[in-house]
């Protein structure tokens, strides 16, 4: 028994003898560049990696996801590797990256065991490390809280006329995410989109976009998330979030290494502190939500989440088709 | 092979390669499906789907409807500037041109914050006024205003030139053969100005066209969809589509290259200034002088008081005002700190300095290209010369999207592999602004009789001395204009700038690109005003520089 133990003992000392080396050497890149997307969690967690690991610089370049994805791939496409890791909240890309072999194997990290199942690739390349809730924006100058929404429905009766505002599906990201869950749901349908449009709802290019404007009153209410409303907030804007009774959208803040990055070795360790418990609690520190535990389904009854692995590329474009159309009248298709 | 002949020979390989070679490589892009088999489908497609149609059919009302407001903008103001006693007169100019000053994008956000249907200022004024009056930026209208308003310069500059050029003889003629002053302008003035009043209308059609930067931030959500902002949607953002993007970039280019020519006809049409013209009279108001100061000041108002004070008081508040806010919050909600901000922020260092050196270089290439496009066209009248001239003003048609779409696609892959570099934002660059280079070098040129030329070869000065102590102290001070314009309008570049920048090769266009996408309104209007000032800093160093010191 005292052989067993001593020899776990001893292995333990290996690994982390193996893992202090690697993260020294991972040091001695000193630098890592993340492709992230636009909200204020992402130089708070770069802040906290680099307060952890101080002879480590993170490199931010923040976009919005569309744009985030369009740049990698752009990078990719003409061999140039700027990225080392990538994380976007627009998870429906990663399988596509993942098939033109863009993207690590990441089984290999230290933490990657544990992480929930349901909140990683089973094949490796990429994993959640924050949960994004969408939620209905209120600007609280101009919605007392008796008048405040209850649900995705009502947006669309005549009391919200021109006071709604959200994110244009045919800029992708956010906007298609929201169709998509709209499409899924027994109540909404895509018609709900529609009569959102007919009730005078404007369309913004980005979620940035749509929370400025229902934290500077140009519109009362927004199809908006969390994230971006918690930021408005810290800023000083009088909006708030309410999450809806008749759904509640989840997407995930995603995190995958470029299988050709320029500093391999510092991203996978930064790739592993995302995931890892230190990752989370800096998550969970900032008011957000990290993926532990059980599924999010089983915590809030109405939660929806996109089968990423179900879709491609085609399937994406007819049916941003459909919603443009359904959206924008029959003069919508792309 | 001569010296002169090598350097015009060198000049067409170069605009070959920065205008006429993305040019194929987005053709070839149109022509052919992802597994690389020719085809036609992606143009069908832009004919076939109803909103790719309705993209076009916008891109050309807006064209029109933006081109009429800057005509008629301009020209007004170039009447009032150049033929009457208007109050106020020399600061008409300085007036006309501040609109160009700021990027087009820059320009929308301002107007965005002023007439928003819902919370705009001008509409929360007008609100508490007690007024029904509601003004709403985002539609077609909307669009077309601001597109038409930040090309009124353009008008304003072709007009004035042409209203100042005006032989007073005619007028005069006219005047003693008892005609009254209306029916002179009716019969004299203005038929004498009508073709450059077509060329004016043409080439703001044309900058309308190709104005992405307005039909983006005030189209895109007003559901007004153009060519431009579709072959931005379809190849940067939402699920990619390059072959289409092509095709309608393509499209884009025919509509450009179309009214490219109709611009250039109407443009010889122009009467030259005559040399010996007696200066025509200037009209005196009378009693039309007070309107006519009002009407100037609303100008003033419309062009310059209210967009930049928007962009200043936008960048001095996190949120916009709004009609909900309390008196508390009115007082407590200014933040001056985005400026301290922005001034430490590496990325924002970084694109000013790229954009400072990057529109250097674009100055002195396109002035370069100029002066030896400039002799070769209008000096030896060379073989090939439509051609030549054909390869300098084909790109300043375009949309800066589409010649950022073509230049990526043909440079930043093989063979150049130029993606990820500095030179390929040169290159969107000197694409675009080669013909300014060409119009400051043709301005002198034709101003400078030949006889000079041939002065200096009977006395033995070989093309290298005549270039040097004839044509150069000649060309230098149009020169130095057409630079500081070359500058201003790459420091501010922002279509091309965002299809081609990468990591690390910031520059200030691409930047406000991605605030902009943002919401950062606070930040963008903040980097705009410094932009500006950074702009016209720029480009008066530039001048000064290119001009030399005054003799």
């Amino acid at each position: 028994m005292k052989l067993v133990s001593m020899r776990a003992a001893v292995l333990r000392a290996l690994l982390l003898s193996v893992l202090a080396a690697a993260a020294a050497r991972a040091d001695d890149e000193g630098v890592v560049v993340w492709y992230a997307g636009t909200h204020a969690l992402h130089p708070a967690m770069a802040a906290a990696f680099m307060a952890a690991h101080p002879k480590t610089r993170v490199e931010l370049v923040q976009l919005g996801g569309p744009a985030l994805t369009a740049r990698f791939t752009a990078d990719q496409e003409r061999g140039v590797q700027a990225a080392d890791v990538f994380s976007s909240g627009l998870t429906e890309c990663y399988p596509g990256l993942r098939r033109r072999g863009w993207l690590a194997d990441l089984r290999g990290l230290p933490h990657w065991g544990g992480l929930p199942a349901w909140a990683k690739d089973p094949r490796g390349a990429y994993a959640f490390f924050h949960v994004i809730r969408h939620c209905i924006a209120v600007n609280t100058d101009l919605v007392p809280p008796q008048r405040r929404p209850r649900s995705y429905a009502e947006l669309s009766e005549p009391r919200w006329k021109n006071q709604v505002a959200l994110v244009d599906p045919d800029t992708g990201g956010t906007g298609l995410y929201l169709a998509r869950f709209a499409a899924a749901h027994r109540g909404l349908g895509l018609g709900w989109l529609a009569r959102l449009r007919a009730n005078g709802a404007r369309l913004f290019f980005q979620s940035g976009q749509l929370t400025e404007a229902v934290a500077s009153g140009r519109r009362a209410v927004g199809l908006d998330r969390d994230v971006e409303v918690a930021e408005a907030r810290r800023a000083g804007a009088p909006i708030e979030c309410v999450f809806a009774s008749d759904g509640l959208p989840l997407q995930f803040t995603v995190v995958a290494v470029n299988s050709r990055a320029p500093h391999p070795k510092t991203a996978r360790l930064f790739a592993d502190w995302l995931i890892s418990a230190e990752g989370s609690k800096v998550v969970t520190q900032a008011g957000f939500l990290a993926p532990r535990g059980r599924r999010p389904q089983a915590i809030w009854p109405k939660a929806w989440v996109l089968d990423v692995e179900s879709l491609d590329d085609a399937e994406t474009k007819a049916f941003a088709g459909r919603v443009s159309r359904e959206l924008k009248g029959p003069s919508g298709g792309r | 092979m001569k010296r002169g002949q090598a350097a015009v020979l060198l000049c067409a390989v170069l605009l070959l390669l920065v205008t006429a070679y993305p040019a194929a490589w987005l053709t070839f892009r149109a022509l052919r499906d992802p597994s690389g088999a020719w085809t036609l489908e992606n143009l069908r497609a832009v004919f076939a789907a109803p909103r790719l149609r309705e993209g076009a059919i916008n891109t050309l009302l807006l064209a029109l409807t933006g081109a009429a407001f800057a005509a008629v903008s301009g020209g007004v103001l170039a009447a009032l500037a150049a033929r009457t006693d208007a109050p106020g007169r020399a600061l008409i100019r300085p007036l006309a041109l501040a609109p160009y000053l700021v990027p087009p994008i820059v320009a929308s956000l301002a107007w965005i914050v002023l007439a928003d249907g819902q919370g705009g200022l001008l509409n929360v004024l007008l609100a508490r006024a007690g007024t029904s009056l509601h003004v709403e930026i985002f539609s077609f209208w909307g669009v077309a205003f601001v597109g038409g308003l930040v090309c009124s310069p353009v008008a304003f500059i072709i007009l004035h030139e042409a209203f100042s050029g005006l032989d007073g003889e005619l007028e005069e003629a006219a005047r003693v053969c008892g005609a009254s002053e209306p029916l002179v302008w009716r019969r004299v003035i203005l038929p004498a100005v009508w073709p450059a009043l077509a060329a004016a209308g043409l080439l703001c059609a044309l900058l309308c066209n190709a104005q992405f930067g307005v039909q983006a931030p005030i189209g895109m959500p007003a559901n007004v969809w153009t060519l431009s902002t579709l072959v931005y949607s379809t190849s940067l953002v939402g699920p990619v589509d390059l072959g289409l993007a092509s095709a309608m970039a393509l499209l884009l280019a025919a509509a450009g290259a179309l009214l490219l020519v109709l611009q250039r006809v109407a443009a010889r049409r122009a009467a030259p200034r005559r040399a010996n013209a007696r200066p025509a009279r200037r009209l005196a108001l009378g009693r039309w002088r007070w309107p006519v100061a009002g009407l100037l000041a609303l100008y003033a108002a419309v062009a310059l008081v209210l967009p930049y004070g928007a962009l200043l008081l936008r960048s001095l508040r996190p949120f916009n005002l709004h009609a909900g806010m309390s008196a508390h919050q009115l007082i407590s909600g200014w933040d001056a700190g985005v400026w301290a901000r922005l001034w430490r922020d590496e990325v924002v260092r970084r694109a000013f300095r790229h954009s400072f050196i990057l529109a250097t270089a674009t100055a002195a290439l396109c002035c370069l290209l100029g002066a030896v496009g400039g002799w070769a066209l209008y000096r030896r009248r060379t073989r090939g010369r439509a051609l030549l001239e054909w390869l300098f003003f084909a790109t300043p048609a375009l949309s800066g999207v589409v010649v950022g779409l073509a230049v990526l696609l043909a440079f930043g892959g093989a063979p150049f592999w130029l993606y990820g570099t500095y030179l390929i934002l040169l290159i969107a660059y000197v694409a675009r602004e080669a013909a300014t280079g060409l119009k400051a070098a043709e301005a002198a040129l034709r101003g400078t009789p030949t006889e000079l030329d041939e002065a200096a070869r009977v006395c033995g000065a070989g093309a290298f001395q005549l270039a040097q102590r004839i044509w150069w102290p000649l060309l230098r001070p149009t020169l130095a204009a057409g630079a500081a314009l070359s500058f201003i309008a790459a420091f501010r570049e922002v279509g091309a700038s965002s299809m081609v920048y990468s990591h690390g090769h910031e520059v200030l266009g691409s930047l406000l690109m991605v605030v902009w996408q943002d919401g950062r309104y606070q930040e963008l209007a903040a980097l705009a005003l410094a932009g500006g000032l950074a702009a016209m800093a720029g480009s008066a160093l530039v001048y000064r520089v290119v001009r030399g010191p005054r003799a």
